[in-house]
């Protein structure tokens, strides 16, 4: 069994500005997301394929299971899921999202996280899952306020995108290298994933 | 606007850990309730700007603080804290304060632990269980991972610029340092791999020599071509 709990430490990140330099003026601590953000939650479901095509900067296409998956100490089939009724209360505001019942593994669903407040705005992303698979994540909602914030996005957004497909049929459990968008991104993936009780 | 706590539990049985997982994050909270840079009413602030003296403070800042000045010696100077901005140990408190999380995470017998604080990966498993694989970000190119290594006890940090841009300072020249990509340091504590990657990664090509010549740690380097270097206890993926 495994069980992933992430939360928000409030402004922790100001533990870690050690020799910092401030790349945006925008997003004091503990700001509210900004208006804009998309429904929180299963928002879709389709018994459509996920189009195979990447559309934009944000889609991924599908990803052929991992053939490593899962050895014996590992996740046990379906066992990752958060505890969302651990986490002390996000600093953005985080309905809760509708408890949606599996579906088969031809079912798609089209699961929003709730908006993440990084150092340069907020982050929300999308996720659709076919079982108990995802399949593509996008950045829907990211700063582009200011010019540092569009060149942060410019490579970070999609490669994330990748780099959560990439984990998770790697079977890696974590990852070192500290991140601001990233983080955010991370976390409002982890309340998509909530949202989809993988 | 936060930091993202990433906690990982495997074990037979996770029926029981709400309790425990609430106060491994107290922990994380108090440290920042105490240390952060951002909040006014932090005890580390109000000592900055003079309002009370250590005495007068949390216990945890004069811990802390002796441990920094462990590390400025520990480093040849390497990593200090004294900042023209003022004192900041925030590249200390944040390693500090995920190992007693990660103390409280330890009561729960039988159940391995990772937790990950802003790229900074504490752990612990228990005898018989397998390690915990963590990607090390390629700095070039951070959809991918450059490598990976197993951990079953102490932490992994990594200090570069691939997220943040230039913020780690040579003390001795004042200046940014940027002469690798990045610094992966492996090791029992993870307050300690935390410091020695900072130092290291300011240290620059010189780094991975250096840690060479710490006992129990280990390091990675990824030069800015891309080509890595490890010390010689590196272990293999």
């Amino acid at each position: 069994m495994k069980r992933v709990t992430l939360w928000i430490v409030s402004t922790t990140v100001g533990l870690v500005l050690l020799f910092s330099y401030h790349t945006s003026t925008s997003g004091p601590a503990g700001a509210k997301s900004a208006p804009g953000v998309a429904p929180v939650g299963v928002v879709a479901e389709s018994a459509a394929p996920v189009p195979t095509a990447a559309a934009g900067r944000s889609s991924i296409g599908p990803v052929v299971p991992s053939p490593a998956a899962a050895p014996s100490a590992r996740a046990t089939s379906g066992a990752v899921t958060s505890a969302p009724r651990v986490a002390a209360p996000a600093p953005s505001p985080k309905p809760s999202p509708t408890p949606a019942p599996r579906k088969t593994a031809a079912t798609t669903r089209t699961i929003n996280g709730a908006p993440a407040d990084t150092r340069y705005g907020p982050v929300q992303v999308q996720i659709k899952v076919q079982g108990s698979r995802i399949v593509s994540s996008d950045a829907i909602v990211y700063p582009t306020s200011e010019r540092r914030d569009q060149e942060i996005n410019s490579y970070a957004v999609p490669q994330l995108n990748d780099e959560t497909i990439q984990a998770q049929s790697a079977n890696i459990d974590t990852v070192s290298g500290a991140t601001y968008t990233s983080d955010g991104y991370r976390q409002s993936l982890q309340s998509a994933l909530d949202a989809a009780h993988l | 606007m936060g930091m993202p706590a990433s906690l990982l539990l495997r074990g037979p049985s996770l029926g029981d850990v709400d309790e425990v997982v609430v106060a491994a994050y107290d922990e994380l909270r108090h440290a920042d309730a105490v240390f952060s840079t951002y909040r006014d009413d932090s005890d580390l602030s109000r000592l900055r700007s003079g309002e009370i003296t250590a005495a007068h403070a949390d216990p945890a800042v004069d811990e802390v603080l002796a441990l920094c000045a462990d590390a400025k010696r520990a480093t040849d100077g390497w990593f200090d804290v004294d900042l023209p901005g003022g004192l900041d140990p925030s590249g200390l408190v944040k390693g500090w304060a995920i190992e007693r999380s990660l103390a409280v995470l330890e009561q729960l017998t039988g159940v391995d632990v990772c937790l990950n604080v802003g790229g900074d990966v504490a752990v612990r498993v228990w005898p018989g269980s397998l390690p915990f694989v963590a990607g090390i970000e390629d700095p070039r190119d951070r959809s991918r991972v450059a490598t990976t290594v197993a951990l079953s006890a102490g932490g992994l940090a990594t200090s570069g610029t691939a997220a943040r841009g230039l913020h780690i300072i040579d003390p001795h020249t004042g200046q940014a340092v940027a002469d690798v990509a990045s610094v992966s340091v492996i090791g029992p504590s993870l307050m300690w791999a935390d410091v020695h990657a900072t130092a290291a990664f300011a240290r620059g090509r010189e780094g991975v020599r250096w840690v060479e010549s710490v006992p129990s740690y280990d390091a990675l380097v990824i030069h800015l071509d891309g080509s890595s270097e490890a010390t010689t206890s590196w272990p293999a993926p």
